[in-house]
């Protein structure tokens, strides 16, 4: 049934986007839950959201533990809602790009007494490192959105940043159930279905960026709620920077988050690269998503020899160099050509491409020091030949 | 004789502690024999004669400054109530001792028996401003604030007594707070003469932070309640005027101490909150049996009695409200105190 909701639309450098009035095919399932096509979300918290009547809830400033009842119970409606808008608009969006995916389940206000502020994709695990799981976690994967945990501004008032009411963390969280029902990062279509694994690679988290700003349409996805974090710190996650392999940290105790902004910003670079040419956007996204079913279907064998593969840079990328050509897209060379600027090329594992790039890095101070010790001393003999020049006509004046 | 600031530290000059820190540093003053008798407040240079219990005292930035026989310190007389430590009042003569590192000047009555005895001092002069006028705290007091209340709410902090964890919950909650984005204000209302507290409290977030030394006292015990219930409205008050949204107020000592008790029953109507610092389950029932028939909200129980979780258990068998350690404040869960809805 075709409802109107409101939800944040995202724009970006305005906080979550703007309020807009938005057509939603979906049915109501119980007091806090609803269904639309290919997802269902549901509220974690008592109270009831949905009674009867109108579905256009206001977001009203994220409610929040300072926000009166009725209030609060609004806004968490308006989470719901919201988070079913980009949901179902970002499904659709990979259906149509080629990569169905099976039905999702979202909970929002998970873990609310631990004050989680946070966002999580979670497959069925015998255990978890962190927030345990009081209910069987559904095979073919979750989000689980928190209660929230901060205030920020917005329009100069106070807004409780409600994960649910923040398309970027929704949409970030959207593309991990993507990897998994593609690439599949870590193999979980090998393991038992009620004992996948929830670790995850820069790759992933990278790839789940990207995704999240194709949906959002903006680089700087967490730019409301890090936007007290400066853009060149990779807390901030912000795509348009200028990551090379470098950056790169590597190594399982570093924060897969931080590693993936080197691959997503990669990304964002060769996209921009194509629309600078005059290309569409989608047919570079298209590629990502065609790459990322592709390497879902290759080397299905759960060693840890295959696992090590699947988390080199290089491995997605030559995934989408041949999505490219395959389908004919003549653009696979600029793709490498942006790729490369940022240390990434085919057949090289994320250890040597971070070696490269450090080397290439240093030896790139080395002759820009040295270039400039030069032009220094170049500068200084100048400066020496007009002070002789300037003395030499001074005397020659003075014998005038 | 003509003291300046810088000149603590040098082995003739004098050390200024933590109680002088709003005299100006640009003011011109001196040391003269005293004319008046000995009252709270009143700022003295004192001759450390024998190191015992304090080695060091803390300065007017907040740094242990170490302490020589023979090295001058410029502190205020007190009073002093603590129960782990001293009891202590303003001297009738001038052997005397250092009641605590931030300078409160006084004569011990009675030691904890598991403490040292204090270090001694002998008061050698009065602080005179250029007109030979004895100086004191009060001189330097702010001006009494225009009457405001934060926008989301009061949280008071009590304990069971000295050492219940109190200042540690009060950084709990302030961190909690500033982390969520909130612009929050911490004081300690009553107590005796120090920085550390302020600083923790500066350390965890709070954007503007006072004591009742800013209204004039060097320590509260001994000054009439009234005074005490008028310098808690105008902390809250400034705090408040100076934009912090929340406010969280620290009551020193437990709740059995008589001025902490007056104090804590002029609140009803303008604490939102109270939250109660106990080492155990006791004390935290005791708590609630004191606060309740005043008609205070007590929302929740930390402080020293979270280490154990034992202890944690009992309190909630007994207590029908949350128990939270101050890590779990800071976590978070110090919003729950600020919510319109009571926690549940």
């Amino acid at each position: 049934m075709i409802r109107t909701v409101q939800a944040w639309i995202p724009q970006p450098g305005s906080g979550p986007g703007r309020l807009e009035d938005v057509d939603l095919d979906v049915e109501i399932v119980d007091d806090r839950t609803v269904a639309a096509e290919g997802v269902t979300v549901a509220e974690q918290r008592p109270g009831p959201l949905f009674r009867s009547g109108s579905l256009r809830f206001d977001p009203c400033a994220g409610g929040g533990p300072l926000a009166p009842q009725e209030e609060g119970l609004q806004a968490r409606a308006f989470g719901v809602l919201n988070a079913t808008v980009h949901l179902q608009r970002g499904l659709r969006t990979f259906r149509r790009l080629g990569a169905p995916l099976p039905h999702l389940l979202v909970k929002v206000g998970m873990h609310a007494p631990d004050h989680w502020g946070g966002g999580h994709y979670r497959l069925p695990a015998p255990s978890y490192t962190v927030l345990e799981e009081a209910e069987p976690v559904a095979e073919a994967g979750e989000i689980h959105l928190g209660a929230g945990s901060e205030f920020l501004r917005l329009a100069g008032q106070r807004y409780f940043h409600a994960p649910a009411h923040d398309p970027a963390i929704i949409c970030h969280e959207l593309g991990h159930h993507l990897c998994r029902h593609t690439a599949d990062f870590r193999l979980n279509q090998l393991r038992d279905p009620a004992a996948q694994t929830n670790h995850r690679s820069p790759i992933e988290e990278g790839t789940a960026d990207f995704v999240a700003a194709i949906l959002c349409d903006s680089a700087d996805i967490y730019g409301w709620h890090r936007g007290h974090v400066p853009p060149y710190e990779k807390l901030r996650r912000c795509l348009d920077t200028p990551w090379t392999m470098a950056d790169y940290l590597g190594g399982s105790e570093k924060d897969p988050h931080a590693d993936g902004v080197v691959w997503a910003s990669a990304l964002w670079a060769a996209r921009s690269t194509l629309q600078g040419q005059g290309r569409r956007a989608e047919e570079f996204d298209a590629a990502v998503v065609e790459a990322l079913v592709a390497i879902g279907r290759r080397d299905l064998d759960l060693s840890e020899t295959v696992l090590r593969r699947r988390r080199y840079f290089s491995y997605s990328l030559e995934a989408i160099l041949e999505s490219a050509a395959e389908r004919g897209r003549p653009f696979a060379e600029a793709v490498a050509q942006a790729f490369a600027t940022r240390g990434i090329v085919a057949g090289v594992s994320n250890r040597r491409l971070r070696r490269r790039a450090r080397r290439l890095r240093r030896e790139t101070a080395e002759a820009t020091e040295a270039t400039e010790a030069t032009e220094a001393t170049e500068a200084g003999r100048a400066v020496e030949a007009g002070r002789a020049g300037r003395a030499a006509g001074t005397a020659w004046a003075g014998t005038t | 004789m003509r003291l300046a600031h810088s000149d603590g530290g040098t082995p003739y000059g004098a050390k200024w502690t933590a109680v002088t820190r709003l005299v100006p540093s640009s003011l011109e003053c001196s040391l003269s024999p005293p004319t008046l008798p000995p009252r709270p407040g009143q700022l003295v240079a004192a001759r450390v004669e024998q190191i015992v219990a304090h080695d060091h005292v803390e300065d007017r930035v907040g740094r242990r400054a170490r302490i020589f026989p023979g090295d001058l310190v410029v502190g205020a007389y007190g009073n002093r109530y603590a129960t782990d430590v001293y009891e202590g009042y303003v001297p009738k003569r001038p052997q005397t001792h250092l009641l605590t590192a931030g300078g409160l000047i006084g004569t011990v009555a009675s030691v904890n028996g598991s403490q040292k005895l204090p270090t001694e001092l002998e008061v050698v002069a009065a602080l005179v401003d250029e007109t030979g006028r004895q100086l004191s705290t009060e001189d330097f007091a702010l001006p009494e604030p225009v009457p405001c209340d934060p926008s989301l709410g009061t949280i008071v902090v009590v304990g069971s007594g000295m050492n219940a964890g109190k200042t540690t919950t009060v950084a709990g909650i302030i961190r909690g707070l500033a982390r969520a984005g909130i612009k929050v204000g911490g004081a300690k209302v009553t107590g005796s003469g120090s920085g550390k507290d302020l600083w923790s409290y500066v350390d965890s977030g709070a954007a503007s932070v006072l004591d009742f030394l800013d209204y004039g006292m060097p320590s509260t015990f001994g000054y009439p309640v009234e005074r005490l219930i008028e310098t808690t409205h105008r902390i809250r008050h400034e705090l408040a005027g100076r934009g912090c949204e929340a406010v969280v107020l620290e009551i020193a000592d437990g709740l059995l101490q008589l001025e902490t008790r007056a104090l804590v029953k002029e609140l009803v109507g303008v604490v939102d909150a109270v939250v109660v610092a106990t080492v155990d389950a006791l004390g935290a029932r005791a708590a609630a049996d004191m606060l309740e028939p005043m008609g205070l909200p007590l929302r929740l129980v930390s402080g020293l009695l979270t280490r154990a979780p034992l202890a944690v258990r009992e309190a909630r068998e007994v207590l029908g409200v949350p128990v939270v350690s101050p890590d779990e404040l800071a976590a978070g869960a110090a919003l729950d105190l600020l919510a319109a809805v009571p926690v549940s």
